[in-house]
């Protein structure tokens, strides 16, 4: 974490109603061009976490800075220009009759000129593989690409920094892929990419640092591969490591060695060099 | 939304467990119908105004009163802020004839007419005596209790089937709101803007709302179907409701204060302390 701070994130507590507590003192910076994972149980904090970032929410006790502003007071639709959100169901967000329409929401939104949403809607609907849907009804996509859309009105928008919701569920294989791509492809461009998941794999694939949240509290923040192979910890919050990553646990526990792999294609090349047969 | 309405909204049912709470369902909505019924039989803001009070008495029993004062004070001090300087004052209200005090307004001599304020003071307060009632009932009543209520009140099964899913999808649809509220704020919407503007924010609301509305109903109406829900036989439910003794006693002081309103009526009028003129009378 060697880059420009984009967000600093100070003791902060949330209560809903001043009656459930999700956050309980948390603290953390990101910087400029991570891909950071938001992993946990259900009703860990993830989201509300991650709901602070761009002032959606607001803490009850502590602060959140967003290149320098406080998220209590500065307004949502100056922060939406930093960091984008992109919401878990794309049936929350669309309501326009046209894709090209739904992508150019946004940034009219932030009160650019004709042209330049233009250029960005048909950029952004490039990026996710829209581009020949432009005139579709939203509702007569399906699923996965509805989900690529949700991504393409954020993408109009041009953030720094992308907040990307459960972005593989309810999504097939292929719809993942295109998903991960996305992540690697912007990242690239030097955006910081923040993804909430359950789907420890695609943490595995797209995510070098991983934030482990319980009850509300940072369990682990940590390179993914640490945090991943923490095995006790990841029982303690109800999360399943990748399949690789048990397989690796359970040849240590056996045969003594210490595989800390992730993925197939690094676990085949570990096993080889290690002399197993695969 | 309001904190205060999405809160509301979202609570069906507030699990305390007090006399109120203990109630049978019927003995609370008989409460509701009676004490709405008075509030509009008498016209006498200092009567409704202790009907209201019994309300809110009630409803510290039921360790319900903060949402409901909340609600009330929302909905009252506002109507009666603007209507009662409006309606009182000289052609502020068609039935003004009795002045019952002058006030000095920017050097000119106003008379203030009794049947004005009456009524700007007395509907905010029958509305409100009404609305706490209801909440009353709804804040204290599981919603199990009230589907065997209106089974017992021999309503039939697909229309209290579509009581049951509207106060089930009430919660359900406030908290979506609140989501897509969320999801358009974080594409730029803003929420102080022209009167145009906020037309079309409604819309960026209002069609996701109605679509994944109309999705969940859907998808209820076929897990329904799945289950039988429109087999031919005599429904039953698996609540009964059974009066306790608090709703005997209950009973037993609706009936005596229903007599000694009723003596009040006839002995002193529809509005015995204030003396308000009937308007339409």
């Amino acid at each position: 974490m060697s880059g420009e701070p984009l967000i600093r994130v100070e003791d902060v507590w949330f209560s809903y109603d001043n009656e459930v507590t999700a956050l309980r003192g948390v603290s953390l910076t990101i910087t400029k061009g991570e891909r950071i994972a938001l992993i946990g149980q259900n009703g860990g904090g993830k989201t509300t976490l991650a709901k602070h970032l761009n002032g959606l929410l607001k803490p009850t006790k502590g602060r959140v800075l967003v290149k320098g502003m406080d998220t209590r007071t500065t307004p949502t639709h100056e922060l939406v220009r930093y960091v984008g959100y992109v919401f878990q169901n794309p049936a929350h967000q669309i309501f326009t009759s046209r894709v090209y329409d739904e992508v150019a929401y946004g940034p009219k939104n932030l009160g650019l000129s004709e042209e330049e949403v233009d250029k960005r809607v048909r950029r952004a609907l490039e990026m996710v593989g829209l581009q020949d849907y432009v005139e579709w009804h939203p509702y007569d996509l399906n699923f996965g690409q509805m989900k690529l859309l949700t991504i393409a009105s954020i993408l109009s928008m041009d953030p720094e920094i992308y907040v990307l919701d459960e972005p593989t569920s309810g999504q097939d294989h292929r719809w993942r892929n295109l998903v991960a791509e996305l992540i690697m492809k912007l990242n690239q461009q030097g955006k910081t990419i923040i993804v909430i998941t359950h789907d420890m794999k695609f943490v595995a694939r797209t995510s070098e640092r991983t934030i482990l949240l319980a009850n509300g509290k940072i369990l682990a923040d940590g390179p993914t591969r640490e945090v991943l192979n923490n095995i006790e910890l990841l029982r303690e919050a109800a999360i399943k490591p990748p399949q690789i990553t048990q397989l690796c646990h359970e040849l240590n526990n056996r045969l003594g060695t210490s595989f800390q792999s992730m993925l197939e294609e690094e676990a085949a090349e570990e096993f080889i060099k290690h002399g197993i047969n695969v | 939304m309001s904190t205060l309405g999405s809160r509301l909204l979202r609570t069906t049912i507030i699990g305390k467990d007090t006399p109120i709470h203990k109630l049978d369902p019927r003995t609370k909505f008989l409460y509701f119908f009676w004490i709405s019924l008075l509030g509009y039989i008498f016209y006498d803001f200092v009567l409704t105004f202790i009907f209201l009070v019994v309300n809110l008495l009630l409803a510290v029993v039921g360790k319900v009163v903060r949402r409901i004062l909340l609600t009330i004070l929302v909905i009252i001090v506002p109507w009666i802020a603007i209507a009662a300087p409006i309606l009182s004052l000289p052609l502020g209200f068609p039935w003004n004839e009795t002045i019952i005090y002058r006030i000095n307004l920017f050097g000119m001599e106003l008379p203030v007419y009794q049947e004005g304020l009456g009524w700007a003071i007395t509907w905010p307060l029958r509305i409100a005596v009404t609305i706490s009632a209801a909440l009353l009932f709804m804040l204290t009543t599981k919603l199990g209790e009230i589907i065997a209520l209106f089974f017992k009140l021999r309503l039939p099964f697909r229309a209290l089937y579509m009581i049951a899913a509207a106060l089930q999808f009430i919660p359900l649809l406030a908290d979506e709101v609140g989501t897509i509220y969320q999801a358009q704020l974080s594409r730029g919407l803003k929420t102080k803007a022209s009167i145009v503007r906020r037309v079309f924010n409604f819309l960026a609301l209002g069609i996701p709302l109605t679509l994944s509305a109309i999705s969940k109903v859907q998808i209820r109406a076929i897990a329904l179907e799945s289950r039988g829900f429109s087999a031919p036989v005599e429904k039953t439910l698996m609540y009964e409701l059974r009066f306790k003794s608090v709703d005997y006693v209950f009973f037993a002081a609706i009936i005596f204060f229903t007599g000694v309103l009723a003596y009040i009526y006839i002995t002193m009028g529809y509005s015995p302390i204030v003396r308000l003129r009937y308007l339409f009378g």
